[in-house]
């Protein structure tokens, strides 16, 4: 009997539920708010963070929207901008918040918005949708310490080295390894407006020589800049990128410079210049969803190579625009890419301690296959230290590697065509040559393309300039006395 | 008046000089009445550089002559704030070179502290380990949760708690080419656009925009990210303002930190301290160094860290009670409990009777229940000296070295194996089975306690141990390393059993409590860098066998006198350092653990003898003067130090013998008090003011349920094997016994050297064993035949009953009633049983029966 009574009981309380669950949801009724001041980013985020974040926040984007920041609300999920500035009724975030469009949310077991909060975000968005204080404040932006020289990117001609030391350029001899110019932008001044004398205000990402040497490219903070090296002059001067400019690569006609940088755990950005015009040619959004910091176009400038730090490598088809392959292996940042002159190998360093080596074709990495034990090793360049830079020596099958404080090392990719029964042919890295660094820290290699020059800088603040052949140190390259910068 | 004020002045010496000696008689009480006067520490303020800022502690001093804090709630005034301001929590922040005043103002009385500030002009000295480590440490960014896990959270890796600062500075300033700083947007850098929330952190938002924090990671990063200079001063100390404080219930303390560097300069380091409760339930502290105390009186301390150097805040929460009466004190330790006890107000309970001393002081010493014969007498017993003469009696009989031996041999991990009752086929196996060894080791160690050998001997016997593991000449102690092997292993058990201290996790990286670091526990395991495992060869001849094989049965601890050490890393240790100690050279015919065994037992030892006497306090007390027993460290301070330290010296003085240790515990007045607390001392759990009641280890409790039943348990060895007759449950050698009830009751499977692993707790499965289990219905019959077959009075049988189970005579009202119960079931031989059956049962699941009161 008491079974009974409470089967009959439980079925009466079950009953609302079932019609709740079948009835439509009602749309969040609609309040005016009486309110003068202007409705400010800040005052909605509690909002977000409260009934959103759980599932549109840091690593968890479910929908790939990401709510937790003013950029990410704009650029919204799979289904587009989260919100139209000044149409709130157009508005995803508004719709779907509010329940007038599906999927509703948030969803059924979560607590809804309030009328109140829902009226206040329509209000924010009707009022153009005001972005954080700090993003519309100008970065504050103070000198660079003089006691920062480090070495982050460097160029090599046969004849010459131009190296970054911190926010300066100067061009050495190799011979002679006497400094022939300073590359200046009188543009750069100080609180005062005084010329700092510098190439940049900011530090030295990325240097690139145009094919024909009569040009380079340097990317800073926000900034690329293409000087004349026969004159010393800035040609251009590219703005408004979000971060700093950190791999440039000039197409192999010479025709067009690739920058890529980004804000590192957002999108990349990656934007064509034509080099002629300095016009703006086009852009590949979100092609990484971290910094691009390496960048290579193949001898026939059909495809652009990208290293990100999200991990990937990509092989990206200028014409189209679409990655056509994605390399994966690396197991952390990817720092820099290059490419063998004859397209067949592509090689790539990573904070990872790796240097992984890639078949253009089919974009795995190459490994080597003892068909025995059917144990499959992949071949890679093993180090102890985070690899910076891989850079291909000339037209060769070698490398330079570089990065940390272990020895610069120069590196022969063998290919073992000698099918014999228990390997299939595969490319095996043998050590040529080390270039001793002292205890430098470092971040930038780089080869002439006949490998009779060496080159490596870093943290200490100079190049040293070795003979590709012997090994041996030709001159240490310091910049000139800097100039003292009074605050 | 004048002696108001000669009293301040002492107040801020020993504030000025917070590291000088413990002031505990000298702590001032609890400020009452009306306010007379004000005290601001420091007296004045030197702020060096921007941002610099000093935390002031201001101090009321009341008409009791007691003080009170009043940094919150005074109001303090800077006279020119383009020189320096002060916050609502009285921190002073420099601004600009040049001086000022800072007003104080309470309750109508005024103090003014003087501020000069220097250094904010040109060029700042910014130091990555001394200021950006403390940030990020404080922040939470280097917590074994987030980044400074083994494998690093999402990519970022730090050292754990900062203490590798090259480390750290590699990933934030060189890794990926620099991805995470830019110098010059600092704003924009990873590093702070990721902890304000800027940009999507998966650790939430940690870091305030315009923060003292984030100030000086912005200065950091404009500056260029410098590392700083290798003659750049470090922080070799840290002090906490004040010390100890006598506080009131819901009251406040700010503390103020002090760092002190290696070229003698100090800075207030509270903005970037941390700060966290060790007794939760009595106090409570935030961020910035503000102590509340809660609802509970008592004692209770604030753990203080600053760059791996901590430091205490201590509490003391007295109550308020009439007059304390004190019974006499009969020894050392009572005069450091009752000294105690009278600072806490806190009243102690009245002895125990002699019926409650017996069975507790022959629970605690010998594992064994008295006899109803051995009750009857002691209570009979009108000398005046029968309590100390009984503990000196108890420690002569060998179910002392029985029972001590059980102990030794949950910390020395005496752990045995199967054993079975195979007699062998003729055949003598090349090696002898471990349980042989077990036994060997077990015999010692009850035999060392029955010779009462001194336990530094008993320890360097033990530590020095070496030769064959099988066949003739073993060393019985060699079990000790058969059972751990690896250096690692030897040095966290050498660590735990002896000294006290866990330093495991200095193996891997400094201790996050502690001052050890990864230098300090290599060197301690560089004393056993010269063991070597030797295995014989097929030409008999020995080698050594490969690193991490060693340790087996059959095998030889040999001496290596070249060997090293190497930690995870490659670094190689060679020679051996004691905690806090320098690097001792070991000549190569010296085995470096004789000279370990001999800085143990040296008496400037700080470890050793006090290790040994908390843990034996625990023993007797149910909680060690350091909880748990074997964790001393600062951050974990004793109930009471002065007694922690007097009870070491004494044990040092007696040349380190262990029967006066106990003979001291048991004759004391504070463990002869009563279990039953008084209206004033049943909140107290540490202070010994009443005797806390415990349930009996599972060992004695079946032993004490056999002698009551008069059914002896025989035990079986895990593999089949009997063990003789009449062996008792505190006499079992090894950890390989089957037996639900000793299970059920927490026999350790001695899996480490922690007394911890030992269950003490009360469980419902423990509860219903005894309730409903067959170990204690099948035992009943032999009590209830000798009962039936006893033709005294019945008062004479209940009488002895409640002597055997609880060493006293039952009251009228209890008599009354199993009289009652027995009569009127008298029908017959069946019912009469089974009523003697049921009062058994029921004995013996009363508390009064299974805890040692």
């Amino acid at each position: 009997m008491r079974y009974f009574f409470s089967l009959i009981l439980s079925v009466i309380l079950a009953a609302p539920l079932w019609g709740q669950k079948s009835a439509d949801v009602e749309p969040i009724p609609v309040v005016q708010l009486k309110r003068k001041e202007p409705v400010l980013f800040d005052d909605i985020v509690p909002i977000l963070r409260n009934k959103c974040f759980a599932c549109h926040s840091a690593n968890v984007t479910k929908g790939e929207l990401d709510l937790s920041s003013y950029a990410s609300i704009v650029k919204g999920g799979k289904r587009g901008s989260a919100i139209k500035p000044g149409k709130s009724a157009e508005s995803l975030l508004v719709q779907l918040a509010g329940k007038t469009a599906r999927p509703f949310m948030p969803p059924k077991r979560e607590p809804p918005l309030t009328p109140t909060e829902l009226a206040l975000l329509k209000l924010w968005i009707d009022q153009g949708a005001r972005p954080p204080q700090s993003q519309q404040a100008k970065i504050a932006q103070t000198p660079l310490s003089s006691s920062v020289r480090l070495v982050r990117a460097l160029a090599l001609t046969s004849e010459r080295t131009i190296a970054a030391f911190g926010n300066q350029i100067h061009l050495f001899d190799n011979k002679t390894g006497s400094l022939q110019r300073s590359l200046v932008d009188p543009s750069v001044v100080d609180t005062n407006q005084r010329p700092l004398g510098v190439a940049h205000f900011g530090l030295i990402e990325a240097l690139a020589i145009s094919p024909d040497r009569k040009l380079l490219a340097s990317g800073s903070f926000q900034e690329a800049l293409l000087w004349d090296l026969q004159t010393g002059k800035v040609l251009h001067k590219w703005t408004g990128f979000a971060d700093r400019a950190v791999a440039l690569a000039f197409s192999n006609d010479g025709k067009f410079l690739a920058v890529g940088g980004g804000i590192p755990t957002a999108d990349a950005e990656l934007v064509f210049f034509d080099v002629a015009t300095g016009q703006r040619v086009k852009a590949f959004p979100r092609i990484h969803s971290d910094t691009i910091c390496g960048l290579c176009f193949t001898a026939d400038n059909r495809f652009l190579i990208t290293a990100s730090a999200d991990m990937s490598v990509k092989i990206l088809d200028v014409s189209t625009g679409k990655v056509v392959k994605k390399l994966d292996g690396h197991t952390h940042h990817v720092v820099d890419v290059g490419v063998q002159a004859d397209g067949a190998i592509i090689a790539s360093a990573g904070t990872d301690k790796k240097v992984r080596l890639w078949d253009f074709k089919t974009g795995e990495q190459l490994t080597r296959i003892n068909r025995g034990g059917g144990q499959v090793t992949i071949m890679a360049v093993d180090r102890e230290q985070p690899a910076c830079q891989v850079r291909f020596v000339g037209n060769s099958n070698k490398i330079i590697v570089g990065g940390g404080s272990e020895p610069v090392t120069l590196w022969e990719l063998q290919r073992i065509d000698k099918a014999s029964n228990y390997y299939t042919p595969y490319i095996q890295p043998r050590r040529l040559r080390a270039f001793e660094i002292g205890k430098d820290y470092i971040y930038a290699v780089a080869a002439t393309a006949d490998g009779k020059f060496v080159a490596a800088g870093g943290e200490e603040g100079v190049v040293r300039l070795f003979d590709g052949e012997k090994g041996q140190l030709l001159h240490t390259l310091a910049p000139p006395k800097l100039p003292v910068i009074k605050r | 008046m004048r002696k108001r004020f000669s009293f301040l002045i002492g107040l801020g010496i020993s504030f000025v000089l917070p590291l000088a000696g413990r002031a505990a008689d000298k702590v001032p009480p609890f400020g009452k009445g009306s306010l007379i006067a004000l005290t601001a520490i420091p007296q004045k303020i030197e702020l060096n550089g921007v941002d610099a800022c000093q935390q002031l502690i201001v101090t009321g001093l009341y008409a009791n002559n007691g003080v009170r804090d009043l940094t919150r709630s005074a109001t303090c005034r800077s006279e020119n704030t383009a020189v320096a301001t002060v916050d609502t929590q009285a921190r002073v922040t420099a601004v600009a070179d040049g001086a000022t005043t800072i007003v104080v103002k309470a309750d109508g009385q005024t103090i003014r502290v003087p501020v000069v500030v220097s250094g904010t002009r040109g060029e700042q000295k910014i130091n990555f380990t001394n200021d950006i480590i403390p940030v990020l440490t404080k922040l939470g960014c280097n917590t074994g949760a987030c980044h400074g896990k083994a494998e690093g959270q999402n990519g970022f890796k730090l050292s754990l708690l900062g203490f590798e600062p090259q480390v750290d500075y590699h990933a934030l300033v060189r890794e990926s080419r620099g991805r995470r700083v830019i110098p010059t947007a600092s704003e924009r850098s990873l590093l702070l656009l990721k902890p304000v929330g800027a940009i999507g952190h998966g650790g939430g938002k940690r870091l305030e925009v315009g923060s003292p924090e984030y100030r000086i990671l912005k200065r950091w990063l404009a500056a260029g990210m410098p590392f700083g200079n290798s003659d750049d001063p470090k922080v070799v100390a840290i002090s906490v303002t004040p010390q100890h404080r006598i506080l009131d219930v819901k009251a406040q303390q700010q503390l103020a930190v002090t760092a002190h560097y290696s070229d003698g300069s100090k800075v207030d380091a509270t903005q970037m301290a941390e700060f966290r409760t060790n007794d939760s339930l009595l106090l409570d502290v935030d961020k910035d160094g503000l102590v509340t105390t809660l609802g509970q009186r008592g004692e209770g301390s604030i753990m203080v860290r600053y760059q791996g150097l901590v430091t205490v805040f201590r509490a003391t929460i007295p109550q308020e009670t009439p007059a304390l009466a004190f019974p006499k004190a009969s020894n050392l330790i009572d005069e450091h409990v009752f000294a105690k006890l009278r600072a806490l107000g806190i009243p102690p309970s009245a002895l125990c009777t002699d019926g409650e001393f017996i069975r507790r002081a022959s629970l605690d010493i010998t594992g064994t229940l008295p006899t109803a014969e051995e009750a009857a007498k002691f209570i009979a017993d009108k000398d005046p000296k029968k309590r100390e003469k009984l503990v000196d009696e108890l420690l002569q009989r060998p179910a002392y070295a029985a029972y001590f031996a059980l102990k030794w041999g949950d910390i020395l991990r005496v752990r045995g194996g199967t054993r079975d009752n195979k007699k062998g086929n003729g055949k003598k196996p090349a090696v002898d089975p471990i349980h042989k060894r077990a036994d060997e080791f077990h015999a010692w160690i009850r035999k060392s306690l029955q010779e009462n050998k001194p336990y530094d001997q008993f320890v360097r016997e033990v530590l020095t141990a070496q030769g064959p593991t099988s066949g003739s000449g073993v060393q019985p102690q060699i079990l000790w390393y058969l059972e751990l092997k690896t250096p690692e292993r030897l040095v966290d058990d050498t660590a735990q059993a002896f000294l006290g201290t866990r330093i495991q996790c200095a193996q891997c990286h400094h201790h996050p409590f502690e001052k050890w670091s990864q230098d300090d526990y290599w060197g301690l395991a560089a004393f056993f860098a010269r063991i070597q495992w030797q295995a014989v060869g097929k030409d008999k001849k020995l080698r050594p066998v490969r690193f991490r094989e060693g340790g087996r049965m059959g095998q030889v601890l040999g001496y290596d006198p070249k060997g090293k050490l190497e930690d995870r890393h490659g670094k190689v240790y060679d020679k051996p350092r004691a905690l806090d100690g320098d690097p001792i050279d070991v000549p190569e015919n010296v085995d470096p653990r004789q000279k370990l065994a001999d800085w143990m037992a040296s008496p400037e030892n700080p470890f050793f003898a006090k290790a040994l006497v908390n843990r034996y306090w625990g023993h007797f007390f149910g909680r060690g003067l350091v909880d748990p027993l074997d964790d001393l460290r600062i951050t974990n301070p004793p109930s009471n130090p002065d007694l922690l330290e007097a009870l070491a010296q004494d044990f040092i003085r007696s040349k380190f013998d262990l029967k006066h240790l106990v003979r001291t515990i048991c004759t004391s007045t504070t463990y002869q008090l009563s279990s039953l607390p008084n209206d004033h001392n049943r909140g107290d759990m540490k202070h010994h003011a009443r005797f806390l009641p415990r349930r009996l280890p599972a060992e004695v409790l079946l032993d004490a349920v056999d002698q009551v039943t008069g059914s002896p348990t025989e035990f079986t060895a895990m593999g089949g094997y009997k063990f003789p007759k009449g062996t008792r449950a505190i006499e079992l050698p090894d950890a390989y016994v089957s037996d639900y009830f000793l299970t059920v009751f927490g026999k350790p499977k001695r899996e480490s050297a922690c007394e911890c692993e030992r269950e003490t707790d009360v469980t419902l499965a423990q509860r219903v064993h005894l309730l409903n289990g067959s170990t204690v219905s099948r035992k009943l019959g032999s009590r209830v035949a000798r009962l039936m077959a006893d033709k005294r009075p019945e008062d004479e049988k209940i009488k002895d009953i409640y002597l055997s189970f609880f060493a006293r005579y039952p009251t009228a009202d209890e008599l009354g009633a199993i009289k009652q119960y027995l009569a009127e079931r008298s029908k017959d031989e069946r019912t009469r049983s089974a009523a003697y059956s049921d009062i058994l049962w029921a004995l013996i699941n009363t508390k009064e029966f299974i805890f040692n009161h």
